[in-house]
């Protein structure tokens, strides 16, 4: 009764949702656990309840470095005020003070990057924690769709600061992945609570098309019609753009787009004006999502394939978290793939470029790799990985690395790739299958993941004969009536007009 | 484009011919240099200083062929361009819809503008919707700068707020009341406040069926101009003064620069300051360059005399070529450092008399 009892205290909400309560238990009573829980289903009030509970603190491993920012201002407007993010934006004096007064934090939100500075993590261990979260944690595999090397040191890092409780978390993990984070964090005898990916309110449908302008018919038909709010992703930032300059020239109003290209000013405007209903559609690359809570997201077409089922079943987990009706929409057409395909073949450093950071050092004299691997004209998820694996053969800082050492390293890194292209390229071959299959999308969706088939079927996906004309019925809101400033202003200021 | 075009060729007009294209591009984008910031200062171009921030050399380069290609400006010598007479003409005709520009000041305020705007923007949205009795909204801005100086700020009871809303209702209306309609409007609608966030610039510039480029620089001249009054008359701007004045009167020092400006205010010498801070020479006089320009109470005497500035002032008044190397000619016992503090003091009080 005690835990109903702090949520009623913290949230003022009467029950748990699913798997909330067992996994607050669990950690209660010492064990770690790995929850995969789907997007939306209240993953944050566990390891907040938790810490409150066990009068403690939190580390919270992300790997969302530019979001984080909107978790903190969650958790502040949740009532949490005693928390902070630690990473790359903040500036060296507010970092400085921030690191200072690290007992006085409830709750610290890191990077996996930025927890390999010798400084950030010497503050990290001289304050005690009680929760360790890990949340994203399939990073942790190569097998996940999004593998951070840096999330491999986190059992390590655990150790050092006393083995505190963790708390893996993720929203979608196949059982392949689910192995590896038990195993790399080093979670012993640990409790595991997976619920199903289902999210039942969710209609799934697939259009295939074979012309690109009939794609974008439909796509606009749709948005016409369909009940909103909702969300339009696209693959590219160019794409966004250019779909809302379409929609604009229709007469379409209250749409904007959002990728990570914009100004942190300019990007935090269009998500507050979304979720403060001013704007109806948002087109956005798969930037925009996290760290938006907004329950009521009535639709979410995807106007490119996204590049696996993974990233998919999150996408579309934004939609209904009112547990109302909803439709998750994907507007497929043969070249959606070519960009994910074409990411995966560049994401990694080619031979080429293997050979180049590992060449004789006298070709290059007085740089050290890691100068190198700037040069190198990589990704930045290729210049992470690269220098996750040097980092750890003790050679990213040398200059002079011998012959053998060099060769063999070579050969490590370049099968490393291309067992991880071929990964990627497999998932990105499942949504294909997927998109294809005539069958039911939502039970293909729940085997992808070990599931069991469900029986229900009714309101369930294209495949399944559902009818996206339920989901019509676009309200015509009335546009903010245009004020003169003057007297814009005198309303902003409760001023008498 | 046109408001490109209207700006660069403005700088081209006023420096006639003294600098390279590589120099015009440094002052738009509003890089950090001495000759950058002494350059805006001496040709009184302030109001152009980082109008472009962001513009990227191609793009800038491109503009530069444009207006080439349309016989707006022509080559004096290699990547020096001057105003043709149909340039001329163009800046005539496009003067009146671009008044806004003369009220930028991009060289006193580009380095402070957006920290101020983030205060103001904030303190306003928390204002508003407290006004509201809204006591649960979500802020516009994260950064933590901001969200301190508004937390310290804010008024605690409600009397306190109506008071202080109606003040700085006033304040604003005041300013905004001298500023160009278009950009008053841009700056009230991008206010976030009760039921309202505020737009982007893209949002606004598709309401004007204007530029981004356009919207963001009459936005920044009204903000300039509310800079510009606070620090005119910070007794009629109680509220705003409050909130930004801090940051309006301190002087646009780099941060390094302004460290070495505290140690020298501490009687530290050139040389002790180096081994201090572990500068190099020509850092140490970059340093002491921008403060000699930025700091009115500074005096070069300790590093020339009354005599020989005054020689250096009477030659390059005659000469108004804004250029190190002639003035270095004609007095060889001078040093660079020494020429260039003097210009840097002469180019301030120019800027000074064509400001008022």
């Amino acid at each position: 009764m005690q835990l109903e009892a702090a949520l009623k205290q913290y949230y003022g909400f009467d029950d748990f949702r699913p798997g909330q309560k067992e996994i607050l238990e669990d950690i209660l009573s010492g064990h770690d656990v790995l929850g995969m829980l789907p997007t939306g289903t209240g993953k944050t009030l566990i390891y907040q309840l938790a810490t409150v509970l066990l009068k403690g603190r939190a580390l919270i491993v992300s790997p969302l470095v530019s979001l984080m920012q909107d978790q903190v201002d969650q958790f502040k407007q949740t009532g949490f005020k005693r928390t902070v993010a630690l990473n790359s934006f903040l500036d060296h004096s507010d970092k400085q003070s921030v690191l200072n007064h690290l007992k006085d934090y409830q709750f610290v939100f890191v990077s996996p990057e930025i927890m390999q500075n010798k400084y950030i993590r010497s503050a990290l261990l001289s304050v005690n924690w009680s929760l360790f979260v890990v949340d994203e944690a399939h990073c942790i595999s190569q097998w996940g769709h999004e593998f951070r090397p840096y999330y491999l040191d986190l059992a390590f890092i655990r150790k050092k600061l006393g083995n505190p409780v963790c708390l893996a978390l993720t929203a979608t993990a196949a059982v392949k992945v689910q192995e590896d984070i038990l195993k790399y964090l080093e979670m012993k005898d640990a409790k595991v609570h997976i619920h199903s990916v289902n999210r039942p309110n969710i209609s799934i449908f697939v259009e295939s098309f074979s012309d690109v302008e009939q794609k974008l018919d439909r796509a606009l038909e749709l948005i016409t019609e369909l009940k909103g709010p909702g969300i339009v992703y696209t693959n590219t930032r160019r794409g966004a753009e250019q779909l809302v300059t379409v929609l604009h020239e229709r007469g379409i109003q209250d749409v904007s787009y959002y990728h990570g290209g914009m100004d942190q000013d300019e990007r935090l405007l269009v998500q507050k004006q979304f979720l403060n209903s001013q704007l109806q559609l948002i087109v956005c690359t798969n930037a925009f999502g996290m760290g938006i809570n907004k329950p009521d997201i009535r639709f979410v077409i995807h106007y490119n394939a996204p590049a696996n089922v993974e990233g998919y079943v999150q996408e579309i987990g934004r939609a209904g978290r009112d547990l109302q009706p909803s439709a998750a929409i994907l507007l497929y057409h043969p070249s959606d793939l070519e960009i994910p395909f074409h990411f995966i073949e560049n994401e990694l450093p080619d031979d080429n470029q293997i050979d180049y950071i590992l060449s004789d050092y006298d070709v290059l004299a007085e740089q050290t790799l890691s100068e190198r691997l700037q040069l190198a004209g990589i990704s930045e998820t290729g210049q992470r990985f690269m220098e996750y694996h040097l980092n750890n053969s003790g050679v990213l800082y040398e200059k002079c690395v011998p012959e053998v050492k060099r060769e063999s390293l070579k050969k490590i890194l370049k099968k490393k790739i291309e067992e991880r292209k071929r990964e990627k390229l497999n998932s990105l071959r499942m949504i294909e299958k997927w998109i294809m299959d005539e069958g039911c999308k939502r039970s293909m969706m729940l085997k992808y993941f070990g599931e069991e088939e469900i029986a229900e079927k009714d309101y369930c996906c294209s495949g399944c004969q559902d009818e996206l004309t339920r989901f019509y019925g676009k309200e015509e809101k009335e546009t903010h009536i245009y004020q003169v400033w003057e007297d814009e202003l005198k309303r902003l200021f409760r001023q008498e007009v | 484009m046109d408001i490109y075009f209207a700006i660069i060729m403005d700088i081209l007009r006023k420096v006639d011919g003294s600098r390279k294209c590589s120099g015009i591009y440094y002052i738009v984008t509003g890089k950090k240099t001495s000759q950058s910031l002494s350059d805006s200062q001496w040709f009184e171009i302030e109001q152009y200083y980082a109008s472009l921030k962001g513009l990227t050399l191609d793009d800038f380069n491109s503009i530069i062929d444009q207006l080439y290609t349309e016989e707006l400006i022509m080559p004096k010598e290699n990547n020096v361009f001057v105003v043709t007479k149909k340039g001329e003409e163009f800046l005539e005709e496009t003067k009146d819809r671009y008044l806004f520009i003369g009220k930028l000041n991009g060289l006193k305020y580009a380095a402070i503008e957006h920290k101020c705007w983030q205060i103001i923007t904030l303190f306003v949205q928390s204002l508003s919707n407290s006004l509201y009795n809204n006591f649960d909204f979500s802020p516009v801005i994260r950064e933590s700068e901001a969200a301190e100086k508004v937390k310290i700020l804010f008024p605690r009871s409600e009397q306190q707020r109506n008071h202080i809303a109606s003040l700085l209702y006033n304040e604003l209306n005041t300013v905004l009341q001298t500023c160009d309609p278009g950009g008053a409007e841009i700056f009230v609608k991008k206010l976030s406040g009760y039921k309202r966030i505020g737009n982007t610039f893209e949002q606004s510039a598709r309401e004007w069926g204007s530029t981004r480029t356009e919207t963001v620089l009459r936005f920044r001249s009204v903000l300039h101009q509310i800079f510009k009054s606070i620090r005119e008359q910070p007794e009629r701007h109680l509220v705003l003064n409050s909130l930004i004045g801090d940051f309006i009167v301190v002087p646009a020092l780099t941060k390094s620069a302004l460290q070495t400006y505290h140690l020298l205010k501490k009687e530290k010498d050139i040389k002790e300051i180096m081994k201090i801070r572990n500068l190099k020479l020509s850092t140490m006089e970059d340093h002491l360059v921008e403060i000699a320009r930025e700091i009115p109470e500074f005096s070069i005497h300790p590093y020339i005399s009354e005599e020989e500035k005054e020689r250096v002032i009477l030659f390059y008044n005659k000469t108004k070529k804004f250029k190190l190397r002639p003035i270095k000619e004609a007095f060889p016992h001078l040093t660079y450092l020494q020429i260039r503090l003097v210009l840097a003091k002469e180019g301030g009080k120019n800027a000074v008399g064509s400001g008022a």
